[in-house]
């Protein structure tokens, strides 16, 4: 037994076990990098910060770029939005005309212009059909599925017409909607002439070429 | 443990590798400094975290003329220290006096004739403030100077709280040691 120093005593055994202690384990490391994370953030470590921030960024630029596209027409023509079935139109703003571009795609069977709703059409649609609905610009909406067999053109636009007068309220509305017609997989003579698209300007009531598919345009007063 | 300067440097850079390799190198050893000032264990590790966060902030600081370790455990126990001085369950009305000369206290002891366990007991039964001070002074080299500055006090107080933390250690050890 030796004289020691009360300091010296407690400080040797302090510092070596200091020096021989093992405390450490991975989870302490993972718990402190959160720590460290939110004090010292790193863009290059914190990758999902980074990722995040990215995504968000690219979000608020998409917004920005798309948003101007909703108000462009906001003034004079109105959102349609359709969802199986015609009687599922919508439209929010009124007093407006729409431009409507129909696609309709039948694909198993061969495809003639009298499948085409229009007024001159005689024969039905079928059932199975999907049609699509564009509004101002092409502005595509939602897929329209007839549910029914449309017994003809001039029913379908009738009963478009009608569908649309249940949507919308209050104020007259100049309808004016053209078609496109996209056969995909029919082999026939025919098949190309269908490919193109209307051009708008030359819709004639009533009148279809067979390089163009016109579908009528018709005024629609509402109420 | 050498830590160079390209981990330093790094460090400088707050990247999280070299962080990662600093912190592994002296958790065990800082969590040891911090585990004798504050007897609860999981305050000790927030203490230590908080600690090496401070590091890291300020390793621009180091300049590399001196021992990292020695740089790196004033910032951990000025860490504990301001810990314990801003937590009130560890508060205690300091005494004051104004000169006050320590004398070396001196025990027949043999050196591993205790368990570590046992003298980190006798150390965390000190009051706060004398276990604060014989924590500075005797074992992490703080002169009476710095504790006086670090804590607020005279430097006679900081003797006398040292000599009484002494003669309270003197006493445990003695009668730890006739028990066994």
């Amino acid at each position: 037994m030796s004289k020691m120093n009360i300091d010296n005593f407690f400080r040797n055994n302090f510092l070596e076990h200091e020096r021989n202690m093992e405390s450490y384990s991975p989870e302490q490391w993972k718990n402190f990098e959160q720590l460290l994370d939110k004090e010292m953030p790193n863009k290059k470590n914190n990758k999902k910060g980074f990722l995040f921030n990215n995504i968000l960024l690219f979000m608020l630029s998409l917004v920005i770029i798309i948003s101007p596209l909703f108000f462009m027409h906001s003034d004079k023509a109105p959102v349609v939005a359709a969802k199986n079935g015609h009687n599922m139109i919508q439209a929010n703003k009124l007093s407006a005309s729409i431009n409507q571009i129909h696609e309709i795609k039948n694909d198993n069977h061969e495809i003639t212009e009298e499948v085409i709703p229009s007024e001159n059409t005689t024969k039905p649609v079928r059932s199975d059909a999907t049609i699509k609905i564009h509004i101002n610009n092409n502005e595509l909406c939602d897929v329209i599925k007839p549910d029914k067999e449309i017994s003809s053109g001039i029913s379908f636009i009738e009963e478009l017409e009608n569908d649309i007068d249940l949507c919308i309220p209050a104020k007259p509305v100049n309808i004016k909607y053209t078609s496109t017609l996209v056969v995909p997989s029919v082999k026939s003579k025919n098949t190309k002439n269908y490919l193109k698209q209307v051009d708008t300007n030359n819709t004639k009531k009533g009148k279809i070429k067979r390089s163009k598919v016109l579908v009528p345009h018709f005024n629609y007063n509402g109420f | 443990m050498n830590i160079n300067t390209e981990i330093i440097e790094a460090c400088k850079k707050n990247e999280r590798s070299a962080q990662k390799f600093v912190y592994e190198k002296f958790f065990s050893r800082f969590y040891a400094v911090c585990v004798r000032y504050i007897k609860d264990r999981e305050e000790a590790l927030e203490v230590l975290n908080d600690g090496f966060i401070n590091m890291f902030k300020n390793i621009e600081q180091y300049k590399c003329d001196g021992s990292f370790e020695g740089w790196a455990r004033r910032i951990i126990v000025n860490k504990a220290i301001d810990y314990i001085r801003s937590n009130k369950k560890y508060k205690e009305v300091f005494k004051y006096i104004d000169d006050y000369k320590d004398v070396p206290v001196k025990i027949e002891i043999e050196e591993d004739m205790f368990d570590i366990n046992e003298l980190y007991d006798m150390v965390h039964n000190l009051p706060n403030i004398y276990r604060m001070v014989f924590n500075l002074y005797a074992i992490d080299g703080f002169s009476h100077k710095e504790i006086a500055e670090r804590i607020g006090v005279s430097e006679g107080t900081s003797r006398w709280y040292l000599s009484e933390s002494r003669k309270m250690l003197k006493e445990k050890l003695t009668l730890v040691s006739i028990m066994i």
